[in-house]
């Protein structure tokens, strides 16, 4: 056999054996695969948002990762119930961003049946393609509607929305900032609107201006009131200014929209806290036992505690629930540490929680022997 | 500093060379085309590297796998495979029944050279990637082993030489892939998976491996038509 039959053999050979190798062990689930080290890091309670400028593979990660939940304790700000990348659509609407995404060979973030290799694939190519229409169209856009905005059609605004939002995914602020108010200028849709303020109130709250904040967050409350996510939006800018009676208020009305979603009942238990109705916030949180939450609620719950002792040092009842949470969570030294904190130090404290504070405490030292 | 890694990586090398280039008394080997595979099997080594990369990217066979089946597929499939391949390719390419290819030992030199090309490729990577602590364990453990599976499967390559018929002959180079694929494979599952007494193991494996291939060796080299008693009396006089 002459040499190069041999070599022709066996290049045909290995390009074979390649072939049937990759189909037969591709990885369909290789993206959660190599962010499975994110997933161990927020296990352990490192926190990856708290990593400086983001790569490429950063931001890919946070489209996937990225809850408020996650954020260190003082950093996170916002907690609405709908996370800020995934706007609160109607139906029409998301299938209408489906079919404008998908010009630009994107995805269509609602799709149930999406498998995360296919939404990877179409992140890349999405963030290609507005890279893309950024340079070529979307600059040109933004200096068109400078002078006559009526050109650009309301469904274009989505546009708008999207590159908004993904400007704040980059933390660039100042740019998103400009892009929603472009879009804001050629929207006629109350509830895309209702979005476009809402990710302004999102961006002013992330700059710490908390009344600026409040005036988009108020804009789109407007638009759309029963939004429960924009409910607590709003409760928790009023948390943070410090207004823990208009906190209530609106976690109360986020809480009659769904009362199944645990985040509006723990935001009306620290309101009542902090207004110092400590009873009324101790049935709130007696609902921990009978909830099924998932680990990170409980460390966010904590958080939010952490964050009224930071607001109040010398308020030792805090302590208390703070001891109970963990409790909760079966993290019995902590608890203990706590209790015993609350015991010493309170001595004005309602008798009903200095008693189940030392009920428990007895019950975890007899657990120890 | 480049200098440095270059000696120290390429210093075993020449040694390996040097010693199968004098295993063969009655001939002297060309040289000049021993240069071209080690270039070549140099540069395709960038090639093995990627596909690796690729595979061990793309599919669910690769090094840190939890599975273990996954990490032994990785290690069979990919890495095998690819650097066994890459090893022949070009022998086949550059010297296989050329003029100057005359014996079946021609073959054993010129694959131990690809495959000490191939692991001057890895020493280097190493080096640079981990720092000079690799060199020593690679020479006396990588160097040998990937000369020891490039010198299997040379000997199957010089019997392809040998044989008469076509089927014969492609069946012999795949066989000898084959098995040089095997035993990359068992030397890479010692010092993946095996923890205990991994040296040890490997060593043994090593010396056992390669009695067996210089006993291989000394076949190829008795047929030799540069052995005395091979002559011809034409040849001589």
């Amino acid at each position: 056999m002459s040499r190069r039959k041999i070599i022709f053999i066996l290049g045909i050979t290995s390009i074979v054996y390649y072939g049937i190798i990759i189909t037969v062990f591709y990885d369909h689930n290789r993206w959660a695969r190599e962010f499975s080290y994110i997933q161990k890091m927020m296990e352990q309670g490192q926190f990856v948002f708290s990593m400086e400028r983001p790569s490429f593979w950063k931001k890919t990660l946070d489209f996937f990762f990225n809850d408020y939940r996650y954020r260190p304790r003082y950093q996170q700000k916002n907690r609405g119930g709908t996370p800020w990348w995934k706007p609160n659509f109607t139906t029409e609407q998301k299938k209408k961003i489906a079919k404008f995404l998908n010009k630009f060979g994107g995805f269509s973030p609602w799709d149930k049946n999406l498998d995360i290799k296919h939404l990877s694939d179409s992140i890349n190519s999405f963030y290609a393609k507005i890279r893309e229409r950024e340079n070529e169209e979307f600059s040109k856009w933004l200096k068109a509607t400078a002078g006559q905005s009526g050109k650009l059609t309301a469904e274009k605004s989505i546009f708008f929305l999207i590159a908004g939002i993904e400007a704040m995914r980059y933390k660039e602020y100042k740019r998103a900032k400009e892009i929603l108010l472009k879009g804001i200028e050629i929207c006629n849709d109350r509830e895309l609107l209702a979005n476009f303020y809402q990710n302004l109130g999102l961006i002013a709250h992330e700059q710490n201006n908390l009344d600026e904040a409040e005036f988009y967050f108020k804009k789109s409350l407007r638009l759309q009131p029963k939004n429960q996510g924009f409910n607590i939006n709003l409760g928790w800018n009023y948390f943070l200014k410090r207004d823990f009676k208009k906190s209530l208020k609106y976690n109360k009305i986020a809480y009659e929209i769904d009362t199944t979603y645990w985040i509006p009942r723990y935001n009306i238990a620290i309101s009542y806290l902090a207004l110092k109705e400590y009873n009324k916030a101790f049935e709130y949180y007696k609902g921990l036992s009978e909830d099924k939450l998932e680990e990170n609620a409980f460390f966010y719950i904590l958080e939010d505690l952490f964050t009224l002792k930071h607001f109040e040092p010398d308020n030792m009842n805090i302590d208390f629930y703070i001891g109970y949470i963990y409790l909760n969570k079966k993290m019995f030294s902590q608890a203990r540490v706590y209790f015993e904190r609350f015991l010493n130090a309170s001595s004005n404290a309602p008798k009903q929680l200095r008693e189940i504070a030392t009920y428990y405490l007895n019950k975890i030292k007899e657990n120890n022997k | 500093m480049i200098f440095d890694i270059l000696v120290l990586s390429s210093g075993p090398i020449f040694l390996i060379v040097w010693f199968f280039y004098h295993l063969h008394t009655w001939k002297r080997i060309n040289l000049s085309k021993s240069v071209n595979v080690f270039l070549f099997t140099f540069f395709l080594g960038f090639v093995a590297l990627v596909i690796e990369t690729q595979i061990s990217k793309y599919t669910v066979l690769y090094l840190d796998a939890e599975e273990l089946l996954n990490k032994i597929g990785f290690l069979f499939f990919a890495v095998s495979f690819t650097e066994e391949i890459i090893k022949i390719l070009p022998v086949l390419i550059f010297v296989y029944k050329k003029d100057f290819f005359e014996e079946p030992y021609d073959a054993i030199f010129y694959t131990i050279i690809a495959g000490a090309s191939l692991s001057f490729f890895e020493n280097n990577l190493y080096i640079w990637s981990e720092g000079f602590g690799v060199v020593i364990p690679r020479t006396f453990l990588a160097l040998p082993a990937h000369t020891l599976t490039a010198a299997f499967s040379g000997y199957f390559i010089g019997l392809a030489f040998l044989s008469k018929s076509k089927k014969t002959e492609i069946i012999y180079i795949f066989v000898g892939l084959f098995i040089a694929m095997l035993l990359h494979f068992v030397y890479n599952l010692i010092f993946t998976i095996i923890e205990t007494n991994q040296l040890l193991i490997g060593i043994i494996f090593l010396v056992v491996f390669w009695g067996i291939a210089l006993k291989l060796m000394k076949k190829h080299i008795k047929l030799s038509p540069y052995k005395p008693h091979n002559l011809y009396f034409s040849d001589i006089f």
